[in-house]
């Protein structure tokens, strides 16, 4: 199998699963690192790669792990947690002030997410910006369909709480 | 109003996971697109970067992420292995054809000049004998070819 062919089988899902790596590291060039090493992963098992049914859930399995790992190795990752270059809204009709207020907007989001325990963070990705289903989450983040339905309410909840908390505040 | 009344509810039924993939994509176009009621306001901007993080996509192309080196490793390694199959065959031909080629050289020098003399009158009496034995079978055959042609 060459180059190509190994990068054609994942392309359609490139996007998914580097926002993926994303928004576990925080960090353009970690995710990157994180896709570079899961290409490696497919180039070495590629024959077994082929034959694989659900080659997205098997990636997003990898990426995960990956991501999880690189954290693990390099703590300062979380530590100094800066998604300033990271986020960037990319809209050809807004204007440059309301990409502005959109970026801000957005890294706010995140860091509300990154707040929350990791099978929160994980499911509420996977569900409310990959739009999959409970089922697929269930696979995907290796939970039971119970403990992605819990994850899912827990975090909603706390976002909730949270969005309300900070319009008090500036009221 | 009907429209303000039915997200209102499918917002709630969002915060308590009650919603359908298809029915929290409408709230997120229902953000995106229409005139929000001011009870939904508070969570335009969540709804919007929900959005916006799904629209972010990798800058940097696949194939320029492709681990080159180990390819290029593989690749260079058959290589030598290709050039050091050809060398050891092409040694091991020239070694069948002409042993002397990679050993010492057979030629010996004479100093005696009647040592010299012989040898060489050796090598033309071989060499005048084959040529002798030559000539004879090109004759013979001839004669066959005469005798043939005399038939007719």
């Amino acid at each position: 199998m060459r180059n190509d062919e190994v990068i054609s089988l994942i392309n359609p899902y490139k996007d998914k699963l580097y926002r993926f790596a994303l928004s576990i590291l925080h960090n353009v060039y970690d995710a990157e690192d994180v896709m570079q090493e899961l290409l490696v992963r497919i180039w070495k098992k590629r024959d077994e790669f082929v034959e694989l049914e659900n080659k997205q859930a098997w990636c997003m399995t990898v990426t995960r792990n990956l991501a999880i790992d690189k954290i693990r190795k390099n703590k300062k990752t979380q530590n100094n947690l800066d998604i300033s270059e990271c986020y960037n809204v990319s809209d050809s009709n807004a204007t440059p002030a309301e990409l502005v207020v959109r970026n801000d907007e957005m890294k706010k989001l995140v860091k509300m997410i990154d707040e929350l325990s990791e099978n929160q963070k994980t499911v509420i990705h996977l569900r409310d910006i990959e739009g999959y289903s409970y089922k697929e989450i269930s696979e995907l983040a290796g939970l039971t369909l119970d403990q992605v339905k819990i994850n899912l309410h827990r975090g909603r909840q706390a976002l909730k709480d949270k969005i309300l908390n900070n319009l008090r505040k500036t009221k | 109003m009907s429209d303000s009344k039915y997200f209102k509810d499918l917002l709630e039924k969002y915060w308590n996971c009650e919603t359908s993939v298809e029915e929290e994509y409408q709230l997120k176009q229902y953000y995106q697109n229409g005139q929000v009621d001011s009870e939904m306001v508070p969570f335009k901007s969540f709804f919007t970067s929900l959005d916006d993080l799904s629209n972010i996509k990798m800058e940097k192309p696949l194939e320029s992420l492709m681990p080159r080196s180990t390819v290029k490793s593989l690749n260079v390694r058959s290589w030598v292995y290709a050039a050091a199959a050809f060398l050891a065959l092409g040694f091991i031909a020239t070694w069948m054809i002409n042993p002397a080629l990679l050993g010492k050289s057979s030629m010996v020098e004479v100093k005696d000049p009647q040592e010299a003399l012989a040898i060489t009158k050796e090598a033309l009496s071989i060499f005048s004998n084959t040529v002798n034995t030559g000539s004879e079978t090109v004759e013979i055959s001839v004669s066959h070819i005469e005798n043939i042609n005399l038939l007719k």
